[in-house]
């Protein structure tokens, strides 16, 4: 843009040359000044004519000189603002040494960039003196892992920094309630699920991730973490943030992956310093060694939610051998995401698995007494335990909003973003607190595991121009050891109508009989009055041998419709049909015989060259 | 049928016959994006997750330089050696060297692994991550076991 400037040796030459043309016109001739023309008297005709023209040139001579001259001036002063500006955007670029204490960093580096002129530009506004990073991610979770995997990827000099505000670096959270509670103890105190280097639950060990100014420095890129900081100031326009120990950093592109922090119980919440010092809301790797080691020295622990978090723990404590009790607000286990029946059924599978569940129940009151805590619930019963457990749900971790002017979701929570998981330009929002618009599905927030890693690959391709929409549906999945385990993919909400085929164990001779009033289940007829044209089996009604009142749900596929197409599938002991799940669902079926549908689900594992 | 929930339940088989449902999928909604390590063009795709974190590590771009140098020169038959790549693969020791600490965990012999080498370029992708990573593109209907315990997905 420089050259839009002309060079001043151009208009030296032609401020130099007019002179002469001027004196070219006044004086080269004859006595043709004004002086000569007062004394040109007797060649009046023509030196009047010769006069008044070259008067008309000396003025226009006069008033070409002025204004170029002004001209020149004003360029000249254009030009030392130009190369101000140069040298601001430049430091803008090239930072200047280091203003920061945090990143001692003294240069930053653009891909294509020119430090050496940095270190000789001045220091002319704060911003400037600000370290600056290509990639920045907000949040040391999960979804920054994939991001930073898929800016590399792409971008494969990238200098990716990432601020955390936990302690620790990244790790996979569903061990936490799952896998770590079945290994043997002294290895899940390291939070390993396996004695092998590659079982630990951090996605990379601490000497992978530079500091700051090793970040800076690497010529070919890396990934840079700042563990126990939290932004909490961001400026999109600006493409500012700031730390709470007050560090500046500037960044092209961001990611905010913050995640959420567990809700805490109104009872449990406001109760009295000796509830809470045995009150644990569960979430981190922190919570998960509190807990732990609390086993050893407990002999009873409550759970609050009939969530998955409660569910999955209270059969890992079942198996420890702990008195667990789980006080559940729904009719049963799962009772928001499992229909009814199955709900029923998974609670008594829990407790078979050693756990007392107390359903449509909530807590009342929470007291110390004597070294435990007696919690009073809905019905008047009264339970002591030494530990509870709060899993009532997630926060979404928008504190962010409050300062940066970024929208939230009422309804679901979290950042509001578009289907690309874009808030604006040069900011993504992934994982738990992303409120992203699914095409297909609707306006969504998701809390699971392979969602924060599938958003925040999407975020990470996009943020280095992919421009593709969340489209690939990430699945979720459930062991509540060791009876039921399950997979699912898409809404999965038990306010839905669900159509469910479930294969018969195969040892047991069951035949199908009527149900009693009390499980209310009722065996479909072969009948063509479905508004879908659903083929519904009924086994061979010979007399039934065993009475059994219950229905085994041993093995089957639940399809979740909405509006006429299945919206959500559930794969209820079922494993190795999840790319077929999102077959159906990026089909939606609503034209299908779903029984055929489901049909898929069963076939023995083969591969076939047609579909 | 329990409010509005069916339920069918069959015997095994029963679901054994064939299915008649016809299913209409959307590629982009079934892959995330290309799948295996080598891709049917002959490039290489850092993205796969059988890559996990390598290509992001400390010396993610060094080692990635020598990989796919060495992989193309692979096919180079005047130079069977792969000379080609020395300076590639001496940038790469000296990064490692650089950043010891992290690769040395790394690289360091584990009793309990039985490691399969990602980048050992074969036909046979293998089934190491989860799902849709090494789907066989051609075949619509693909055996999946999917782990969700893994850690890289």
């Amino acid at each position: 843009m420089h050259r839009l400037v002309p060079s001043s040796r151009l208009f030296s030459r032609s401020i130099t040359s007019l002179p002469r043309k001027i004196k070219h016109n006044n004086c080269t001739y004859d006595h043709l000044c004004v002086r000569c023309l007062s004394n040109q008297s007797n060649q009046q005709g023509n030196h009047h004519e010769w006069s008044s023209r070259h008067s008309a040139y000396a003025t226009v001579a006069a008033t070409s000189i002025v204004s170029l001259y002004l001209l020149v001036k004003s360029l000249k002063r254009d030009e030392d603002r130009w190369s101000c500006y140069r040298s601001a955007y430049c430091q803008k670029k090239h930072v200047v040494p280091g203003a920061i204490p945090e990143a001692k960093a003294s240069t930053l580096s653009k891909d294509n960039n020119k430090t050496t002129e940095s270190e000789q530009t001045d220091k002319e506004s704060s911003d400037t003196e600000l370290p600056l990073y290509k990639y920045l991610i907000v949040g040391a979770g999960t979804s920054s892992v994939s991001a930073y995997r898929a800016i590399k990827a792409r971008d494969p000099k990238a200098k990716i920094l990432i601020i955390g505000e936990e302690p620790d670096v990244p790790y996979e959270r569903p061990p936490l309630s799952k896998e770590l509670w079945y290994v043997d103890p002294a290895v899940a105190k390291e939070y390993k699920i396996g004695k092998s280097k590659r079982d630990s639950i951090f996605y990379e060990p601490r000497p992978f991730y530079l500091s700051p100014k090793a970040l800076q420095e690497a010529e070919n890129g890396g990934v840079g973490l700042i563990s126990g900081k939290k932004v909490v100031k961001l400026d999109g326009q600006k493409k500012k943030v700031w730390l709470n120990d007050g560090t500046e950093i500037l960044y092209e592109k961001c990611l905010l992956a913050t995640g959420g922090r567990p809700k805490n119980h109104p009872v449990m919440e406001t109760a009295d310093k000796d509830v809470q010092d045995r009150t644990i809301l569960f979430r981190n790797t922190s919570d998960f060694t509190r807990l732990h080691e609390a086993v050893e020295k407990s002999k009873s622990v409550a759970i609050i939610g009939g969530g998955f978090l409660g569910s999955e723990l209270a059969c890992a404590l079942g198996f420890k051998g702990l008195k667990t009790y789980q006080i559940i607000q729904e009719k049963g286990n799962l009772g928001t995401v499992l229909p009814e029946y199955l709900s029923k059924h998974t609670t008594e599978k829990v407790q078979e698995s050693g756990v007392d569940v107390l359903t449509s129940l909530t807590v009342t009151e929470a007291q110390y007494n004597n070294n435990q805590v007696e919690l009073t619930l809905s019905d008047g019963r009264k339970i002591s335990v030494d530990k509870v457990v709060v899993c009532v749900g997630l926060e979404p971790n928008v504190d962010l909003a409050k300062t940066s002017n970024l929208e939230l979701d009422e309804k679901h929570g979290g950042f509001r973003v578009n289907a690309e998981l874009e808030a604006m330009s040069g900011l993504w929002v992934a994982g738990d607190v992303s409120c992203f618009y699914d095409i297909k599905l609707g306006r969504r927030r998701i809390e699971h595991h392979n969602h924060a890693w599938v958003s925040g690959k999407l975020a990470g391709e996009n943020m280095t121009g992919a421009s593709k929409m969340y489209r690939y549906q990430s699945i979720f999945w459930s062991d509540l050891e060791p009876y039921v385990s399950f997979q699912a993919i898409g809404i999965i909400d038990s306010n839905l109508e669900t159509y469910s085929v479930f294969e018969k164990p195969p040892e047991k001779k069951r035949q199908r009989k009527k149900k009693t009033k009390e499980s209310n289940l009722e065996i479909a007829k072969k009948t063509t009055e479905e508004s879908l044209g659903t083929n519904q089996e009924v086994s061979k009604d010979t007399g039934s041998e065993e009475e059994k009142p219950k229905e085994e749900f041993n093995k089957g596929v639940i399809f979740y419709l909405r509006g006429g197409s299945i919206v959500g599938i559930l794969l209820w002991n079922i494993t190795g049909k999840i790319y077929r799940a999102r077959q159906v669902i990026s089909d939606g079926c609503r034209d299908e015989d779903l029984y055929e549908v489901a049909k898929l689900f069963f076939a023995p594992r083969k591969r076939r060259t047609e579909d | 049928k329990d409010g509005k929930d069916r339920i069918v339940f069959v015997t095994k088989d029963e679901m054994s016959t064939p299915s008649e449902a016809m299913i209409a999928m959307d590629e982009e909604e079934v892959h995330d994006g290309p799948v295996g390590f080598v891709q049917p063009n002959g490039e290489l795709n850092f993205g796969c997750p059988c890559v996990g974190g390598l290509h992001a590590g400390p010396c993610g771009y060094e080692m990635r330089e020598f990989i796919s140098c060495n992989f193309y020169n692979s096919k180079d038959k005047d130079d069977p050696r792969g000379h080609e790549c020395d300076d590639k693969m001496y940038a790469m020791m000296q990064c490692i060297d650089k950043h010891e600490e992290y690769y040395k965990h790394k690289m360091s012999s584990d009793p309990e692994d039985e490691d399969d080498d990602p980048f050992a370029i074969s036909d046979d992708q293998g089934e190491e991550e989860v799902s849709t990573s090494h789907i066989d593109v051609s075949s619509s209907i693909v055996t999946q076991n999917p782990t969700p315990d893994s850690t890289s997905s």
